[in-house]
């Protein structure tokens, strides 16, 4: 019964465009009838058209109600509606009275009331679906001011400070991932299972389900569990409709939450796990390690400049990022050092550079040094020796190699260990030995798969740990508990 | 360059009343203004200092695995049923009639209203690689390349006669005028290549010549002239009379192409004809050309143990061998498309001894390509297609097999494509692709073609009579899966 009764409260959103539609075609209608020329409704017409609306309106706000005492609304933006739903209904049949009475004078300001309070719950209901900010926020940013509706996250912003001894976990990490992803409906204006993620103290209250947190046990506490069910759960949050939280968001929250969801400590007191701190570090602007990507227009003017000097090929990878393929192959000698040197300028934009067969050698890889993006380069048939290779260890992102017909050695291949993300090297008519070739890709194939199994591992581990059985008997704690050692306890244990 | 793009054919008036003038000027400002706003680059930018073509498209709609393509196209049809899709079932009932639930109604080439009988393969077939592939034992050199390439079990097509299935293959349409793929790459991203033509078309034949390939087939349609596919001879010179007669040297030769361009500018002021453009581009080019083409047909620089790999007896001797090799100096040399045409599949009689002997023409040099390229590190980014424009049927036609169109076989290797990877497959009689999401009409290849080259099939467009057009009309699906 309760879901039947569920059931027909979420028609709510479907049934209730009826009244608006009636009424407001009748606003319309009536409107036009002031025209001349425009026929006029019938008195017959217009009692039909309002006893639709009255009965539309009706049944709309009967399965709305049923709606709020059953679902999982709650708020401001809740009762707003309320009211203003129920005036409406209040307005359409006293209009269907009054017209009745034929008390004209009352009949035109009262549809207008109408029109006016059905808008507003109209309003408040969108935005309890979408967000407060659905529409405005999309708006520019001095619209928004002089709409008074400035982003939410705007106005509570503060200065984010980048010292580990000053950020504040909580106010500068967590607060602002949840107004992110979890505040439009759990704030607040909107209160889905009447839980309020937009500050420390609400959190505490938890919502209908009970508590958020279990002290210090992250995978016991409501908030990670929600966070780390299946998409496809009924009760995964957030739902899979809605934008997800990202892996290195979810760590930090079970984090937080770990240690025991803290309302005031830094991030220096906190003392995070290297993995966190990685995070952190990157989050909060350690913006020395992270390049910013380089600016398309002014690499592309520099590309050109450079590709009519040089007379060689350099064109964009694709029509969206800034990065380039160069190819100096069909200069043959004439492309040595000297231009290579030159290229650098563009260095953090290459990714694919065909040297092969130019005059490059030895001493001019040193200009590679910059080109940092590098994913694949071509020095086949080059002077290119052992000792030169060394000047590719920077090239940490590079995944082809060709160095065919070159004098390189085993002795050179070394050098390459270096580089993680190689994939592919061609060392056809070289010096290099069939042997060595193969040690090396079996070692690096190796080498690559257990990185890639830690990887992995590190990434199940949470979803693994997050598994659990719970047997409640209406307590809003499981019942069975698990036992865990204090913080301090488990680290000292061997 | 001249004021105008070339390439923008709506200018391509030969010659304009005053009303056209007026109109278009007002138009062509309008066009310009907007160009300057939207990218600079789109107009003018798109030739080279050196007047090469480098595309309408200033950069690939995403990041791109291919730069190059070369198509093996096994004029005829080869029987996919002998070759790369053996059938146990259709080998059960070698000589019974055919199923009527798989024909009825079907259109059929020349077995239309004759009794239809099963064939099976009276080939063998073995597991090759670490992939386990299964290739046909007339292709032992193929075998030998099973992890490089993927096999396409499920390609299909709507066209069951050569000129019109090459036409289709080719350009996406029977219908003449269409450009053929190479002209439409070629238009979207130029050519690397300062002194060769970027889309060369190289024939061979064996054993004996049956059906010609139409010039048509590597046409540019609508698009400038100057994007068709030019097609070198493989017997000899490559192109004749390259050389300079008696008592002309070079630099009188440049003095008369300087000259004639210098004419030709004229012309192209009064006109704004964008086939003057190709017309002086083509001179310039071939003027280069009679350095570059004797240095890519000299093979001597090939050692032997190259020219051993692929099979080639004679250099320049004609043979697939011979275009195989040729092929990859052109690639080499910046070229973005090369078409080797191997005429000799279609074996509507004696499959049994001709099919073998085209095998041996082709198997050879067409893995060989594959593996040079791979030592070379070429594959990485060339994209190698081996295929015919239709397959051969299930049933049989005398002691040989029809034109197929339901279903038939081809190979991609190289450019991010997973090798090893055996892609769509047919019902058990080889006669229909199945519908597993792994169906690749024609359409879908020139999709999955040009996505290699990072270019969304949808995007890459040239407004002709009024209307966008294409490479793969309003059809293609991108072959996502075969992709490393």
């Amino acid at each position: 019964m309760e879901n039947l009764l569920l059931f027909l409260g979420r028609l709510h959103p479907l049934v209730v465009h009826l009244p608006i539609g009636i009424l407001l075609l009748l606003a319309l209608l009536e409107l036009a009838g002031c025209w001349s020329r425009f026929p006029r409704l019938s008195e017959a017409q217009c009692t039909a058209v309002l006893a639709a609306g009255a009965i539309a309106s009706l049944l709309a706000a009967g399965l709305g109600w049923l709606l709020a005492e059953r679902g999982d609304f709650s708020g401001t933006l809740l009762e707003r509606h309320q009211l203003l739903g129920f005036l409406t209904v209040a307005g359409a049949i006293a209009l269907l009275v009054v017209h009745g009475l034929r008390w004209r004078r009352a009949y035109a300001p009262l549809l207008a009331a109408t029109v006016a309070l059905l808008s507003a719950a109209g309003h408040y209901g969108g935005a309890m679906v979408h967000g407060e900010d659905y529409l405005t926020g999309l708006l520019p940013p001095s619209w928004q001011r002089a709409l008074g509706v400035e982003a939410v996250a705007a106005a509570g912003a503060r200065q984010v400070p980048r010292e580990p001894a000053t950020v504040q976990v909580f106010a500068d990490v967590v607060h602002p991932i949840l107004q992110q992803r979890c505040v439009s409906c759990h704030g607040e204006a909107k209160s889905q299972g009447d839980l309020r993620l937009d500050s420390w103290v609400a959190m505490q209250l938890g919502g209908k389900h009970g508590a958020l947190f279990k002290p210090g046990d992250a995978s016991g506490s409501r908030l990670i569990q929600r966070l780390l069910l299946p998409l496809d759960h009924e009760e995964r949050m957030p739902p899979k409709t809605k934008p997800q939280l990202s892996e290195e968001e979810l760590l930090l929250l079970e984090w937080w939450v770990g240690s025991g969801a803290p309302q005031i400590r830094t991030v220096a007191q906190a003392s995070p796990p290297p993995e966190v701190a990685e995070i952190l570090a990157e989050r909060l602007g350690g913006g020395a390690e992270a390049a910013p990507l380089p600016d398309r227009a002014t690499v592309l003017a520099k590309a050109d400049a450079l590709s009519a000097q040089l007379g060689i090929e350099i064109r964009p990878l694709s029509a969206e990022t800034p990065w380039l393929m160069v190819s100096a192959r069909l200069r043959l000698k004439q492309f040595g050092d000297a231009q290579l040197a030159e290229l650098a300028a563009l260095g953090a934009a290459i990714q694919w550079l065909d040297l092969g067969e130019t005059a490059v050698t030895d001493a001019g890889l040193a200009s590679l040094a910059t080109m940092r993006e590098l994913r694949r380069l071509q020095l086949d048939r080059t002077a290119v020796t052992d000792a030169g290779l060394v000047a590719l260890a920077p090239l940490t992102k590079l995944e082809s190699l060709n160095l065919f017909g070159t004098t390189i050695s085993d002795g050179g291949l070394a050098a390459l260990k270096a580089l993680p993300r190689l994939r592919r090297l061609h060392v056809w008519q070289t010096q290099v030995t069939p042997a060595a070739a193969e040690a090396l890709a079996k070692e690096q194939t190796d080498a690559r798969r257990i990185r890639r199994w830690e990887d992995e591992i590190a990434a199940r581990e949470r979803m693994i740990r997050a598994e659990r059985f719970e047997a409640t008997t209406g307590e809003s704690f499981p019942a069975v508990k698990v036992a865990f050692p204090p913080p301090g306890e488990e680290k000292a244990a061997p | 360059m001249s004021a105008f793009d070339p390439t923008n054919l709506l200018h391509h008036q030969r010659a304009w009343s005053r009303r056209t003038f007026l109109g278009k000027s007002a138009q062509a400002i309008g066009a310009l203004a907007l160009g300057s706003l939207l990218d600079s680059r789109l107009l003018g930018a798109a030739a080279a200092p050196s007047g090469r073509w480098r595309g309408i498209l200033p950069a690939p709609h995403f990041m791109p695995r291919a730069k190059r393509i070369i198509h093996l196209c096994m004029a005829g049809g080869p029987s996919h049923v002998d070759l790369f899709d053996p059938k146990p079932e259709l080998n059960r009932l070698d000589g019974q009639p055919f199923p009527e639930s798989f024909t009825k109604g079907q259109q059929l080439a020349q077995l239309q209203n004759t009794v239809l009988l099963a064939r099976g393969s009276p080939y063998t077939f073995s597991r090759c690689g670490l992939s386990g592939q299964i290739i046909s034992d007339l292709l032992p050199h193929t075998q030998t390349i099973a992890d490089d390439i993927c096999i396409v079990r499920s390609m299909h097509t709507e066209q069951i006669n050569h000129d019109p299935a090459h036409a289709f293959m080719n350009a996406g349409s029977i219908i003449k005028g269409r450009p053929s793929m190479g002209s439409w790459l070629l238009y979207g991203l130029g050519s690397e290549a300062d002194n060769l033509p970027g889309y060369i078309v190289l024939m061979s034949n064996g054993p004996g010549a049956d059906q010609p390939v139409s010039a048509r087939q590597w046409s540019s349609g609508f698009l400038p002239s100057r994007f068709q596919g030019v097609q070198f001879y493989s017997k000899g010179a490559p192109v004749h009379y390259v050389g300079n007669p008696d008592g002309v040297c070079q630099s009188t030769q440049r003095q008369v192409i300087d000259e004639i361009a210098r004419l030709n500018g004229f012309q192209e002021e009064e006109s704004l004809d964008p086939e003057i453009q190709t017309r002086v581009s083509q001179y310039e080019l071939a003027f280069k050309m009679q350095a570059s083409v004797p240095e890519l047909a000299d093979l001597r620089s090939e050692p032997q143990s190259i020219l051993d790999l692929y099979g080639v007896k004679q250099p320049g001797d004609g043979s697939f061998a011979s275009n195989c090799l040729l092929a990859r100096r052109l690639i080499e040399r910046g070229t973005r498309f090369v078409q080797l045409y191997h005429r000799g599949w279609d074996h509507h009689g004696d499959l049994d001894p001709r099919l073998r002997q085209v095998c041996k023409l082709t198997d050879q040099p067409a893995a060989a390509l594959v593996k040079d390229l791979k030592q070379r590190g070429l594959l990485e980014d060339t994209l190698v297609i081996w295929g015919g424009e239709f397959g051969r049927t299930p049933m049989g036609q005398g002691s040989g097999r029809d034109h197929h169109i339901n279903a038939f076989s081809i190979w991609m290797a190289g450019a991010g494509i997973r090798g090893g990877l055996t892609w769509g497959s047919t019902d058990e009689l080889g006669y229909r692709y199945v519908k597993d999401g792994q169906e690749m009409h024609v359409h879908d290849l020139h999709a999955t073609m040009l996505a290699t080259f990072g270019i969304d099939h949808t995007k890459l467009v040239h407004r002709y009579q009024g209307r966008d057009f294409r490479l793969t009309d309003v059809h293609g699906k991108v072959a996502t899966g075969i992709f490393i």
